[in-house]
């Protein structure tokens, strides 16, 4: 589903992603994990199309995002870290203009929107509320839903349990299990081990911009945790 | 502990001067000394105006009726340092953002309250200074003062800036409750702006006539005495009265001691009184419609929440309905004016001038010129949606076009009506403005493609420092005045619908060659803002 190949961004003359190849399949969920300034976000933003990049391909569902961004575009959803929505629309017309752009029908939007919005607790009232009236947790739930409402085939998520409460954050892991299940791919990146250790069928450890180690989640991290072999790789 | 807030409300201040509020960075110190150098100049320009008014006022006065002109410069200071220092009173005082840190330490609140009032003295005796020194420089210049008036000026400066310390902090509690009530707070602020502005000028031209009149008075008038009682002791304390400085001096520290003590007894209950937001609203409307409706429905929306936005890139939209009726209203005059226009030059009966007039008013909207910018962190947004960037631009160009062009007919028509212009002058002109508008537009947003700035951290500052903006309205502004002054050396040859015809043809090849430029570089500038 998701194929990155020698990906290399530069920054002036520092490298922040240094020829990277890996690929997400249908139904996996890859954690994407490396300290603060690793080149976790970098990649993930080149791959959503926010940044161009220098060297190698990101495949999406086969379309290239730099040759035809459009059609690799209609296939994922990203969610940044820091979700900066449109502050003066209301959640339901953020929502609409998330499915206008990508046409949905009055039909389909509607089956969706009010699904997640009910799954993540998001009441339909708090939906005619304005965006920068929510908290960091309700603009978190808010991306969320406007990501999904479109049954994207892959799904870019940049540190999506921070800022959500208890159950949204069950939630959510429970949502990216069906999502996979139905044949989804995600790509998320997190500091939080233990939830990438339970949810995730593969992991990407990244390293001052070059990819350490990738691989199926059992095989990289044997009988330790990955909590341990992450600090040994770092060290 | 108070030291250490005074420490952090001078770093508040000092942060004006060397901190970039669009970027939030720190200033280079060349930047930062060319900041200061232009505050410095404005003040001074201020006050130079301030001197020349205070010197036609003072040539009016009679010996007797000296202290009117301290009477009438001091309500002029008092209405400076009012002005100047309301809104700061409620970021600093009611509003300010260290308020929950500063409250969650164990200062005592009056403490907080007074150094925050300090600041407030401080904003409020810069503003009046520029009208207060300008004033006292020409009192000692251009009349002979005693050593009691001098002193007595020096005195009621202080006294001044208590009593406009005292009305800033009533005026400035005003402000805090009604924003915390009121819901549509960009409508309200953008009619209670346009208010202000009318019954500025409406009061200054007004003032003028009434400061002349009274200063010419041989009489205090009775109404003075009783109703402007405070200004009046004000007048004559200034001009060594000493019953009158003590009248005016213990009522205004009267008053200001009297905000302070009551703020101080009741700001942890005011600031910690403030609602949230309410998160909730109407169960909005899952509704359809074309990617490219939603995109220009995204972008009213954008404008309209705005006070800002509206205020400082729309201002043209209003500027054209007034010019339409009053265009309306005084066709006759106007039909006359254009009768003598055609006497002087033989091939126009008004018909360029209207033309550059409207084009100029249209001119005042600059929507586009900002709209890249005005994205800032929700950038990421448009640039992880499966929507072509030319999408994008065509919605901000309609945005442009939809609030500029109908006010653009209306007052076309109208000025076309008032100077009586042919089927054919109809048809060049509206050829024109809707050519300068589509050129007004596409130019906007080629300047903001070429130096956007999306990390910024104030909407304002954003709006008005942007140079995309400043370079687009003026150069807008100065490209028509050209363009007008062009025709005169042909008005005795040219008929002016011709060359109203031939600009109408030049900004409609520049609008297409804009619109490749959009196309082929605006586009990747765009992409590339990730």
């Amino acid at each position: 589903m998701l194929e990155i190949n020698h990906l290399t961004k530069t920054y002036g003359t520092k490298k922040a992603v240094d020829d990277v190849t890996f690929s997400v399949g249908a139904g996996e969920i890859c954690a994407f994990i490396g300290h603060n300034g690793a080149g976790k976000t970098t990649t993930l933003k080149c791959v959503a199309g926010i940044l161009g990049f220098d060297e190698g391909e990101i495949l999406i569902d086969g379309d290239s995002i730099a040759a035809d961004p459009i059609t690799a575009k209609r296939k994922f959803a990203y969610i940044p870290d820091n979700p900066d929505l449109y502050d003066y629309m209301t959640g339901m017309q953020y929502l609409n203009f998330i499915a206008d752009i990508f046409g949905l029908t009055k039909e389909e939007r509607t089956e969706n929107i009010l699904k997640y919005a009910q799954d993540l607790g998001l009441s339909e009232e708090e939906l005619g509320g304005q965006v920068g009236s929510y908290s960091h947790g309700m603009k978190q739930k808010l991306a969320v839903i406007s990501a999904l409402i479109h049954e994207p085939r892959l799904i870019l998520l940049d540190e999506p349990f921070v800022g959500l409460d208890p159950k949204a954050s069950f939630v959510l892991k429970e949502i990216m299990r069906d999502f996979c299940a139905k044949g989804g791919a995600i790509l998320f990146s997190t500091h939080i081990l233990e939830v990438a250790e339970k949810l995730c069928d593969r992991v990407a450890i990244i390293k001052q911009g070059k990819l350490v180690t990738f691989g199926k989640m059992d095989e990289v991290k044997g009988d330790s945790s990955l909590e341990d072999i992450f600090l040994e790789l770092e060290a | 502990m108070l030291k250490a807030l005074l420490k952090k409300q001078l770093l508040e201040i000092n942060a004006q001067f060397f901190k970039d509020r669009k970027t939030g960075k720190a200033r280079t110190r060349a930047s930062a000394a060319f900041f200061i150098l232009m505050f410095g100049v404005m003040l001074l320009g201020i006050g130079v105006m301030f001197f020349f008014l205070a010197k036609s006022i003072l040539a009016t006065a009679s010996e007797e009726m000296l202290f009117l002109y301290y009477f009438v410069m001091g309500l002029i200071a008092i209405a400076i340092g009012l002005l100047g220092s309301v809104f700061n009173t409620y970021f600093t005082v009611f509003d300010a953002k260290d308020n929950d840190l500063l409250l969650s330490l164990p200062i005592p609140p009056n403490k907080i309250v007074f150094v925050r009032v300090l600041s407030v003295a401080a904003m409020a005796a810069l503003y009046e200074s520029t009208a207060l020194i300008p004033t006292f420089l020409v009192r000692v210049i251009f009349r002979k003062a005693s050593a009691l008036c001098v002193i007595n000026t020096f005195v009621l400066f202080f006294f001044v800036t208590a009593f406009v310390v005292a009305l800033s902090l009533a005026l400035g509690f005003v402000v805090a409750a009604v924003a915390r009530k009121v819901k549509k707070k960009s409508m309200i602020t953008v009619v209670v702006s346009i208010v202000m502005l009318v019954l500025y000028y409406v009061g200054y031209f007004k003032a003028q006539q009434g400061i002349m009149h009274l200063m010419q008075m041989t009489e205090v008038p009775k109404a003075v005495k009783t109703w402007m009682f405070l200004f009046y002791h004000m007048g004559l304390a200034a001009e060594g009265r000493p019953i009158s400085m003590l009248i005016f001096s213990s009522i205004s520290a009267g008053v200001c001691l009297f905000a302070y003590f009551l703020l101080a007894k009741n700001f942890i209950r005011f600031a910690t009184s403030k609602k949230s937001a309410s998160v909730k609203g109407k169960k909005g409307k899952i509704t359809a419609s074309k990617a490219s409706s939603s995109l220009l429905r995204r972008e009213l929306k954008r404008f309209s929440s705005s006070p800002n936005y509206i205020l400082n890139c729309a201002f043209g939209t209003l500027m054209m309905v007034v010019a339409g009726v009053f265009f309306f209203i005084k066709w006759s005059s106007l039909r006359t004016l254009a009768e003598t226009v055609s006497v002087y030059l033989p091939h126009s009966n008004g018909l360029f001038i209207a033309a550059i007039l409207v084009c100029l008013l249209s001119s005042g909207n600059d929507l586009t010129a900002p709209s890249v910018t005005l994205e800032g962190k929700n950038i990421w947004i448009l640039l992880s949606l499966p929507v072509r960037t030319g999408q994008i631009f065509k919605a901000k160009i309609q945005m442009h076009l939809l609030l500029t062009v109908f006010p653009a007919l209306f007052v076309s028509a109208a000025a076309l009506f008032a100077i009586g212009a042919s089927a054919l002058s109809w048809v060049f002109m509206l050829l024109l403005v809707c050519a300068f508008i589509l050129f007004a537009a596409e130019y906007g947003l080629v300047l903001n493609l070429i130096k956007p700035s999306l990390k910024w951290t104030s909407e304002i500052v954003a709006l008005k420092q942007s140079p995309s903006v400043l370079v687009s309205v003026f150069s807008e502004y100065l490209m028509m005045i050209v363009l007008g002054g062009l025709y005169l050396p042909f008005a005795g040859k040219l008929w002016d619908g011709f060359y109203v015809l031939i600009l109408a043809v030049l900004f409609a090849g520049i609008d297409v060659g804009l619109y490749f430029w959009l196309k082929k570089i605006g586009v990747k500038k765009f992409e590339a803002l990730g």
